[in-house]
């Protein structure tokens, strides 16, 4: 299991989709540490270095993601972290995406991705196997769930 | 259409064309048995005025603002050349809770989800061509910034010559729910949520004797809903938060009629239709109850819950999001047949970005074919009497009222908010959301089903903001603070300070600040010395 650090970086302060997927992957057995809101891109990559994380998550929503990510890289790379993957989940567009990923942003989870997906995701990422990272879970293509008859 | 005439269609008014229905029946304004509840009457479950959009449509108020100030004048431009008819201007967080742009924090957010606004200048570009006596605006702020965002508007009103009560508008000024809804660590890490509550009522005290015409809080109950509570606890909250408001100015020897006629809300327009319709029917008799009957409003004005509407943004998706074009015109259909005064209809892109123009222009549209196709304009509340629709505003109405009163019950909406018993609520209310959503018992069509096998991610032109507009700004700022008589910024900045820390209305030091051409940043900073509050930056 990995240890895993999340956090907002800047001032957006949606934290919706951040506390949910902390709670994911508390869930799926990780040892998660939420950062919380406001933090500056320094203070992520101090929290990781003295959390020794294996994987740094970070979430966005209204800010400029790529920016951003790029600012927490270089404070990551300030303190030798530069083998730490980085990933990024939030509302993201396409071409943000593919920046990010560019950027060397390991993961990028926009808005929709299922659970199973992004906990799958996180752990392709920390073990380095990304090629078996499953593309994005589908639950029903036909329809919704239809309820049980008990 | 000629330039003045663009700034004439709010205080004109729009209406429907005729009262026929496509084949010429004739229509009455409302129907309903004789002794049956009508609208404009108390309670006004009905609706706050006898016929309604009849006599005048909601006002088409699109939220606005990114970047530089003079960018987002020209998109108020183009918007009300595109037909809206009120403006509803957004800052960008840095502004919202008052960092300058060049302020480490503010660094990647300056301009992003909103204009940056951080001087008297800055305002008074924003508004640059805009008659601010004929045009109403929103001004979508919480204090302590909206402090000087109101001062600043006002000063440049002055400047141009309008008195202060004839500006039409609404500051926001809601300290509990306007950055991101209620919850905890936004709330409480820029000002402590005492202060941030009581510079709100200071500049409600401000505007219920200055600006008769002003609309001095507005209660965003949208933004409760967005972070995941259902429409019962929407609604509840909302109502406890004004509670508080109210209980604030009278607590300062405001007579409720004084102010209440001037309190607002925004509201969400979920997608389930019916509920949405019956919950704003439902809040609108527990507000006019409410104030009648608990704080002794003798005005019917005082008993109007009058509401904005934003089609919740919650219910769109990022797969398909051609679909979200289909949910937000049901949406703003439930928002029309709830009564709403004004709406925004949430751009499709949204799901992704800010709108672009030509997704902006489009929810403008979808509310004019409403408006003036649907012919469900013609007659008030006409869900009015359905068996169904009356039945269920009477269950929100219970489902409502148990809350507040549970609420009630615990210390009210601040006590509850610092006990973080708010923030359980709505962490409980997001997990469980997301849950139905991932085990597909909430069904969102495209994402957990239905969705597309060989979905690509659209090639669609987002609406993005460069970099070199927040070095600008960052520019800007820096050379401002430069330009002006440094000592009377101090002496201004101490005067804030002192008015902070003290029991005075802060506003009186705020205008002097702006005067002297304080900063909005400085002004907050200022604020946090008065208190001794620190940021964690």
């Amino acid at each position: 299991m990995a240890r895993i650090l999340i956090a907002k970086v800047g001032t957006d302060a949606h934290d919706m989709g951040v506390t949910v997927v902390t709670r994911w992957l508390g869930e799926a057995g990780h040892e998660v540490r939420y950062l919380g809101l406001y933090n500056t891109p320094a203070r992520v990559a101090e929290a990781a270095r003295e959390f020794k994380a294996d994987v740094i998550g970070l979430s966005f929503l209204g800010a400029e993601p790529v920016y951003m990510s790029g600012r927490v890289l270089q404070e990551m790379e300030a303190r030798g972290l530069d083998a730490t993957p980085l990933v990024v989940g939030g509302v993201i567009t396409p071409e943000m995406a593919e920046e990010l990923r560019a950027l060397g942003i390991q993961a990028v989870f926009t808005p929709g991705t299922a659970r199973d997906a992004i906990v799958d995701g996180i752990a392709a990422v920390v073990t380095g196997d990304r090629r078996n990272a499953p593309p994005g879970q589908r639950i029903n293509p036909g329809g919704p769930a239809q309820p049980s008859k008990t | 259409m000629t330039d003045a005439k663009l700034f004439d269609r709010y205080i004109e008014g729009e209406r429907p064309l005729d009262t026929k229905t496509l084949s010429g029946l004739p229509l009455d304004a409302v129907y309903g048995p004789p002794a049956a509840e009508k609208p404009g009457q108390y309670p006004f479950t009905r609706g706050i005025h006898p016929e309604m959009y009849r006599k005048r449509f909601w006002t088409r108020r699109q939220q606005s603002g990114y970047g530089t100030p003079r960018e987002s004048n020209e998109r108020l431009l183009f918007l009300l050349k595109a037909g809206m008819t009120g403006l509803n201007i957004d800052y960008d967080v840095p502004t919202k809770v008052a960092l300058d742009p060049d302020h480490p924090l503010a660094e990647g957010d300056v301009g992003m989800v909103g204009t940056s606004v951080a001087t008297q200048e800055d305002v008074e570009e924003l508004y640059a061509g805009i008659p601010l006596e004929k045009v109403s605006s929103t001004l979508i702020c919480q204090p302590p910034a909206s402090a000087f965002i109101v001062a600043s508007y006002v000063l440049m009103a002055e400047k141009r010559g309008i008195p202060k009560d004839k500006l039409i508008g609404t500051i926001m000024n809601c300290g509990f729910t306007q950055l991101v809804g209620p919850t905890y660590q936004s709330n409480t890490t820029f000002y402590p949520i005492e202060f941030t509550y009581r510079v709100g009522l200071d500049v409600m005290e401000y505007c219920a004797g200055a600006m008769p015409k002003w609309n001095l809080v507005n209660v965003n109950a949208y933004n409760i809903r967005e972070t995941g509570v259902n429409a019962i606890e929407e609604a509840a909250f909302a109502m406890m938060v004004a509670s508080q408001h109210i209980e604030g100015l009278l607590a300062r020897g405001l007579p409720v009629d004084s102010f209440a006629p001037r309190m607002a809300f925004f509201t969400a327009a979920h997608i389930d239709f019916f509920e949405e319709i019956a919950k704003l029917r439902a809040m609108r008799r527990i507000w006019a109850k409410m104030l009648r009957e608990r704080y002794g409003a003798k005005e019917d004005r005082s008993c109007w819950f009058r509401t904005a509407i934003q089609t919740a943004a919650l219910a769109l998706t990022a797969q398909q999001p051609m679909n979200n074009m289909v949910r937000a015109g049901l949406q703003t259909l439930a928002a029309v047949l709830g009564g709403a005064q004004s709406i925004h209809t949430t751009g499709w892109d949204e799901a992704f970005a800010l709108p672009t123009e030509e997704s902006h222009k489009l929810s403008i549209r979808t509310q004019q074919v409403i408006a003036y196709e649907s012919n469900v304009t013609k007659v008030a509340d006409p869900l009015g009497g359905s068996y169904f629709v009356e039945e269920l505003t009477d269950r929100m109405e219970r489902a409502i009222v148990a809350l507040m009163d549970e609420m009630r019950a615990k210390g009210g909406y601040l006590a509850l908010f610092k006990q973080r018993w708010i923030e359980d609520r709505i962490t409980a209310g997001r997990f469980d959301l997301n849950d139905r959503i991932d085990a597909g018992r909430l069904p969102l069509v495209g994402v957990n089903c239905f969705q597309d096998e060989d979905e690509k991610p659209p090639e669609m032109k987002f609406f993005r903001i460069g970099r070199p507009m927040i070095e600008d700004r960052i520019r800007y700022i820096r050379d401002y603070r430069k330009a002006r008589d440094a000592s009377a910024v101090g002496r201004a900045l101490d005067a804030v300070a002192a008015a902070a820390g003290s029991n005075a209305n802060v506003m009186p030091s705020v205008f002097d600040a702006v005067r002297a051409k304080c900063t909005l940043g400085e002004v907050g900073e200022a604020f946090r010395k008065g208190i001794g509050h620190a940021l964690p930056v």
